[in-house]
């Protein structure tokens, strides 16, 4: 019974391809159903739309649905005029006759190959479908291609890859000719964006994936966007079926890549988890001479450019990382600039998560720990502070309103403005040359860390790691607790 | 689909004889109208979206070589030796096993029918197809000759049967539809 419910759909949905116009599949259904409701006690059979039908009158320049009505009335009159022959219909003239029309039906090899050259997964599940129609049933062969094709959808979203990406320097000649060549295909909506915000300038940048995943161009050599700033697009959205693995991979690389801040951040040897082996003495020293090529972890820039919703678990798992890495990068903290963010739910669970403001590192000693998501209540008063902020949108009070929500005046008061000032300028660039009156870009000014292209976030990364280098290394007060 | 009903059909009269086959037909039919129906009403026709062109694709040829299997006995008039409702490879196994049966006399015509008619009816198409290379700007008209070949064919063998048949209607020399059973026209009409 399911099968014929598939058919009926398969057919219907195949109308729209012949027909080329748009159709509305749920209308398609209730036509189809009320036929079928209403045919039996005429004394017909389960009916649906006919293929060959359908091919004949668009090319006989079938414009209306009245055509049914004339082919109504000729199969009518073959029935009641013609029953006479059909008595001598030999059987296989007749079967000859089926053969040749489902003949067409079958795929012909060259729509395979051209499965092939789409998407090679694809043919194995076409042939899969097809023999266990043979050897079983034609039901089972439609439940077989469709739950292999959701297998393997859910097996992508689960295992997705993220992509590191690196800058290039663009020209835009006058002409088309360079843009779409050498591969900005990946980049093309950062294009957009950064085009947007560098509209008269001669070079632009565009972050293209470091291992050039996308099939651009291998001679251009794709610049690490800065030492210790990492820049991660998700792939396939951000949810709980694969929040682990591009963290994994998140991590993974950033461990090869950088070095560990400071070995030597946990008071007692015995404080160090088990699992994690933080060797001492002559080992350390190894591992710090091997290592002291690589940069420590400053920033880290998640384009959500592919992102549409987040979920607790994914967000969880974001916090799980910023906890680690920033034990990682002790005694400084990481920042976590976000890009692209298109969804205001997005953005919300970034903020109540924590995100989007500059790290806040609570004593001098400890290491700040992120709230779990579940405390969120706890930072409820932050929140509103940022609020009357962004209602009255002044930057003063903003800032204000931040300091108060780090409870330590005196500190890195003017380290802030320094970072401050250099963040917003790239939100406040981008907020003038996009159109007017955006209440993301407006509502991305009490988040300094959401940015709204890759140029703006690589940007104030770089001014914000910089900035802190400075403070740095004029030895101020607190080193390494500043944002 | 209508080898799927064919195939409820048989089931159904297996397990319960008395219930004709047309009535469980139409009630396959109501209710399968139902279930689309509803599922039209509550604006739920997205979920065509869940199934995959491949699925479709692979849906079709599958059952097109199911039925073009399943035909290919009645083709050779060996039908009446097995079950031509079977899984398709079962089909394909009995029809090669069959083939000797193909000498008898009654079979001979029905051959000799089927086989000129499948070729007839591959020649017009491709005929079709090279003159409508050949002759542009008659496309439209040779598209409608190439639409109709079955319909030729068809009469051309009927206009043959009457011939060879007419006078011994009880006893054909090769097998005919004789008086049409309702399902059968229903099946054929739908393909």
């Amino acid at each position: 019974m399911i099968v014929l419910l598939i058919e009926h759909i398969a057919i219907s949905k195949s109308f729209g391809r012949v027909n080329n116009y748009i159709i509305n599949p749920s209308q398609e259904m209730v036509a189809i159903g009320i036929t079928n409701i209403l045919g039996p006690f005429l004394g017909a059979y389960p009916a649906t739309g006919s293929f060959s039908r359908t091919a004949i009158k668009s090319k006989a320049g079938v414009r209306t649905p009245f055509a049914g009505v004339i082919t109504a009335i000729v199969v009518l009159l073959a029935i009641y005029a013609l029953p006479a022959m059909f008595f001598y219909i030999p059987s296989a003239a007749l079967s000859a006759v089926i053969i040749h029309a489902v003949g067409d039906l079958i795929t012909p090899p060259n729509t395979v190959y051209q499965f092939w050259r789409v998407s090679p997964l694809e043919v194995p599940i076409f042939f899969a479908g097809v023999f266990v129609t043979i050897f079983s049933s034609i039901e089972n062969g439609i439940y077989t291609t469709i739950c292999v094709s959701a297998a393997l959808l859910i097996f992508r979203i689960l295992k997705a890859k993220g992509r590191f990406l690196g800058k290039v320097k663009v020209h835009s000649l006058a002409g088309d000719s360079i843009i779409g060549d050498s591969g900005k295909g990946l980049g093309s909506e950062t294009n957009a964006k950064s085009g947007g915000v560098h509209e008269d300038a001669v070079t632009r940048n565009v972050f293209l994936p470091i291992d050039h995943g996308d099939g651009s161009n291998p001679d251009i050599e794709v610049a690490e966007p800065h030492s210790g700033i990492f820049i991660f697009r998700f792939s396939e959205g951000f949810n709980y079926p694969n929040a682990n693995h591009y963290l994994d991979q998140l991590t993974n690389h950033i461990f090869a890549e950088t070095r560990r801040t400071n070995l030597d951040h946990y008071d007692r040897p015995g404080d160090h988890p088990w699992n994690d082996p933080a060797p001492r003495g002559k080992k350390q020293r190894e591992i710090v001479e091997s290592q002291r090529d690589r940069p420590t972890l400053k920033a880290i820039i998640l384009d959500f450019s592919a992102v549409n919703n987040v979920d607790i678990t994914s967000v969880q798992q974001l916090i799980d990382v910023r906890n680690q890495l920033d034990r990682y990068t002790a005694p400084s903290a990481v920042d976590w600039h976000f890009t692209n963010i298109n969804n205001r739910w997005t953005k919300r669970a970034l903020v109540s998560a924590g995100f989007g403001y500059p790290s806040i590192i609570e004593g001098d000693t400890s290491i700040s720990r992120w709230k779990p998501i579940f405390s969120v209540a706890e930072i409820g008063g932050s929140d509103s502070a940022a609020q009357f902020a962004e209602a009255t949108g002044n930057e003063k009070e903003l800032k204000a309103a931040r300091t108060a929500e780090q409870e330590r005046p005196s500190h890195g008061d003017g380290i802030h403005a320094d970072t401050d000032s250099g963040l917003s300028s790239g939100d406040l660039k981008g907020a003038a040359v996009k159109s007017s009156g955006r209440v993301a870009v407006v509502a991305g000014l009490n988040r300094p860390l959401f940015h709204i292209d890759l140029t703006s976030a690589l940007q104030s990364a770089i001014t914000n790691v910089q900035a802190r280098d400075e403070f740095e290394g004029r030895g101020g007060p607190g080193i390494g607790e500043v944002p | 689909m209508s080898t799927l009903v064919g195939n409820i059909l048989v089931k159904a009269a297996k397990t319960n004889p008395k219930v004709p086959g047309h009535v469980i037909a139409s009630a396959l039919a109501v209710i399968a109208g139902c279930i689309i129906a509803f599922i039209g009403l509550i604006r739920c026709g997205w979920i065509v979206d869940l199934i995959p062109l491949v699925s479709i694709s692979a849906f079709m040829t599958g059952s097109a070589l199911n039925i073009a299997v399943g035909q290919v006995p009645t083709l050779l008039g060996i039908s009446s030796y097995f079950n031509t409702r079977a899984a398709t490879y079962l089909v394909v196994i009995d029809t090669l096993k069959n083939l000797p049966n193909i000498k008898k006399v009654t079979s001979k015509y029905d051959v000799a029918i089927g086989l000129t008619s499948l070729f007839l009816l591959y020649a017009i198409r491709s005929a079709c197809k090279f003159a409508a290379k050949k002759i542009p700007s008659r496309q439209k008209a040779i598209f409608f000759i190439s639409t109709l070949r079955t319909a030729f064919v068809i009469l051309l063998y009927i206009l043959i049967s009457w011939l060879a048949n007419r006078h011994h209607k009880t006893k054909p020399k090769f097998k005919i539809l004789g008086t049409v059973p309702r399902g059968r026209v229903a099946q054929s009409c739908v393909i």
